[in-house]
């Protein structure tokens, strides 16, 4: 059995356009178990070559094809059609990334978020001489932060939060979720300067508790539970 | 077995502006809930708002020292923390720091004026009703 699918594109060309718009591609025999990544190489390769998105494992693995599906955040490789289109004949839009800058049609500027990426210190810190093996770790302190070492930096949690839609200065939940994942390692020395930056104004104060973040992940890593560690190890002056 | 490395109770004092005023939303947030829920039943449930008039509040309300504080509460808690919650919705959509400011700086001077309006009224209310003279 196949299906009938029309594919509801946000197109935007910044040589050819003066704004993004709706184009609509209807794919005859989609095979249900097909993604919606495999939609979008079908309506490329069928219809127009120009269409511009990102895409590289395909497996939920690199991060890189987060986009707005059906209007929440998703994986374009990790939808399947027939999750989201019943019975033999429907609809599935598809726009780019809210709150980031679009370069072309499915493609956003990932520079603001890698900004705020960068701003937390994502990166192991600890000038201590190094033991002469390794530095150990019960198994206990590696669970204090294992969720979100799932992270693979897509954005989807990010650009689906309301708060960062209304001002992008807001570091955004995946750098927070980055700051965790060093904050609660027994091994790092740098909680105090990711907590620093993270108590200022565009910290972790602009989460309003939305949830988006957590429903938008597709690692289901629990972000929202995650900020709220970090906004209370600020507020408790300690993080263990 | 091998030592465990880390330092369990990692301390960070961190005490600054932004922090208290997130503490200050949440215990104010708390505080109000009970406060709000009392005086909408008080004044628009049990009795009726035509009921209310500058007799009825002096009598059965400032009357009361114990009435006072809890207005006074009100009026603090209730009222920083609306204040405080529109500065962030302010934060939040003006993105130029200049017209920001403006609307801050004359936001707050409102604010200030209605405290110092409601804090008067408060202390300098007679506790019992006086004839308010009628101009002829
Ligand atoms: S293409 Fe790598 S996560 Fe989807």
């Amino acid at each position: 059995m196949t299906m009938k699918v029309t594919m509801r594109i946000r197109r935007f060309d910044p040589e050819k356009d003066a704004k993004p718009y709706w184009a609509e591609y209807t794919l005859e025999a989609v095979d249900p178990t097909d993604r919606v990544l495999d939609l979008l190489h079908q309506v490329r390769g069928r219809f127009d070559g120009s269409l511009a998105f990102r895409r590289s494992c395909a497996h939920g693995v690199c991060g890189s094809d987060a986009m707005r599906i059906n209007g929440v955040n998703r994986l374009a490789c990790k939808v399947l059609v027939n999750t989201i289109v019943k019975g033999d004949e429907g609809k599935i839009q598809v726009e780019p990334l809210l709150g980031l800058p679009v370069i072309k049609d499915l493609v956003v500027d990932m520079e603001p978020f890698f900004e705020n990426y960068r701003s937390v210190m994502p990166y192991f810190v600890n000038d201590e001489p190094p033991p002469a093996r390794e530095r150990i770790q019960t198994p206990e302190q590696r669970t204090r932060f294992d969720d979100p070492t799932k992270c693979i930096l897509c954005a989807a949690c990010t650009t689906s939060c309301p708060s960062f839609w209304a001002n992008g200065t807001y570091v955004g939940p995946a750098a927070i979720v980055q700051a965790h994942r060093f904050i609660f390692d027994s091994r790092d020395r740098a909680a105090r300067d990711r907590l620093a930056v993270l108590s200022q104004e565009n910290g972790v104060w602009r989460c309003r508790t939305i949830f988006n973040c957590t429903t938008a992940c597709p690692r289901d890593i629990k972000v929202t539970q995650v900020i709220a560690e970090v906004k209370n190890a600020i507020s408790r002056g300690r993080a263990d | 077995m091998a030592a465990e490395t880390g330092a369990p109770a990692r301390r960070v004092n961190i005490n600054n502006f932004e922090t208290n005023v997130w503490r200050y939303m949440r215990l104010s947030g708390l505080l109000i809930i009970p406060l709000l829920l009392g005086h909408l039943l008080i004044l628009h449930l049990i009795n009726s708002v035509f009921d209310v008039n500058y007799e009825w509040v002096i009598e059965y309300r400032w009357g009361l020292i114990g009435w006072r504080i809890y207005d006074a509460f009100l009026l603090w808690f209730a009222g920083l923390h609306g204040f405080l919650g529109v500065r962030c919705v302010i934060r939040d959509y003006v993105h130029d720091a200049q017209v920001r400011r403006v609307i801050m700086v004359v936001m707050a001077m409102v604010v200030i004026f209605l405290f110092l309006l409601g804090t008067v009224a408060l202390i300098g209310a007679p506790f019992e009703p006086v004839e308010i003279p009628v101009v002829p």
